[in-house]
């Protein structure tokens, strides 16, 4: 029955190409790498390259506080499908989403409260595998 | 135990106990657990319990808001010292400290990247 389930490798490389396209989509800017880690009942996603044209723009016109406030915004609007997302790839319910990004890097982090470790052919690895980019 | 996982546990110790003195020190708080786990250039952190009394207070009084602001600015206070006592302890210079906390569940979580994979303690760390 176990050799059905993806391993957590397989898991978070599907994941890292979902989150990928999902944000090409929805902001029309494709983060140039997405990297996910499950960490015991945790999700961990490192997107680079993050910063969409419009809020470069207003970086580099002095206007940070305006861009915090639309990266905030923008977070608040595509946060609930995302979570969604990642429920329905992981069978798992998130309790909670945490995000922080960098304007100077362009570097984003997100991190998903699980309910629980999700099922995978080797649970033992999760606190153990290598990230999977994408 | 074998002599890897001694100078892991010694170098988590000491991060949790550098980390703990800065919410002891600055706010009075002690958080209950911090657990790690390090990538290539790359370390998450987890607080448990970072949540201190008057935010609880605000946020049980309907004042969600105002406990989500006292949050940020603690946040801001803080980051920078966790960021700090990563770069003393594991010698390595971080060009990037990401971190948000949920209220909901009183817990920090940070991820901080390294510009160089850290020599101190990337040959106990790998597998």
């Amino acid at each position: 029955m176990g050799n059905n389930l993806p391993t957590s490798g397989q898991l978070e490389r599907s994941l890292a190409q979902t989150i990928q396209g999902f944000y090409r989509r929805q902001l029309g800017h494709q983060p140039s790498r997405v990297t996910c880690q499950f960490f015991d009942a945790k999700l961990v996603i490192i997107l680079e390259d993050s910063i969409t044209n419009a809020e470069q723009i207003l970086i580099e016109e002095g206007k940070e506080e305006l861009a915090e406030e639309v990266r905030s915004n923008l977070d608040d609007a595509i946060q609930p499908e995302l979570k969604q997302l990642i429920e329905e790839i992981i069978q798992v319910k998130i309790i909670d989403l945490l995000s922080d990004v960098t304007f100077n890097t362009g570097r984003a982090g997100i991190i998903a409260i699980l309910s629980e470790i999700p099922k995978v052919r080797n649970p033992q690895s999760i606190s153990k595998s290598k990230p999977n980019k994408s | 135990m074998n002599q890897k996982v001694i100078k892991i546990k010694e170098i988590e110790n000491l991060l949790s106990r550098k980390i703990m003195d800065i919410y002891k020190y600055q706010l009075k708080h002690q958080l209950t657990n911090i657990s790690y786990k390090l990538l290539d250039h790359t370390l998450i952190v987890f607080l448990e319990g970072t949540i201190t009394s008057p935010e609880k207070l605000l946020k049980k009084n309907n004042s969600s808001y105002l406990a989500k602001q006292v949050r940020e600015v603690i946040d801001s206070a803080i980051r920078p010292q966790i960021k700090r006592v990563i770069e003393e302890v594991l010698d390595v210079k971080v060009v990037d400290f990401l971190s948000d906390t949920t209220i909901d569940h009183d817990l920090t979580g940070a991820i901080a990247i390294f510009e160089f994979k850290p020599n101190k303690i990337s040959k106990y760390y790998k597998s």
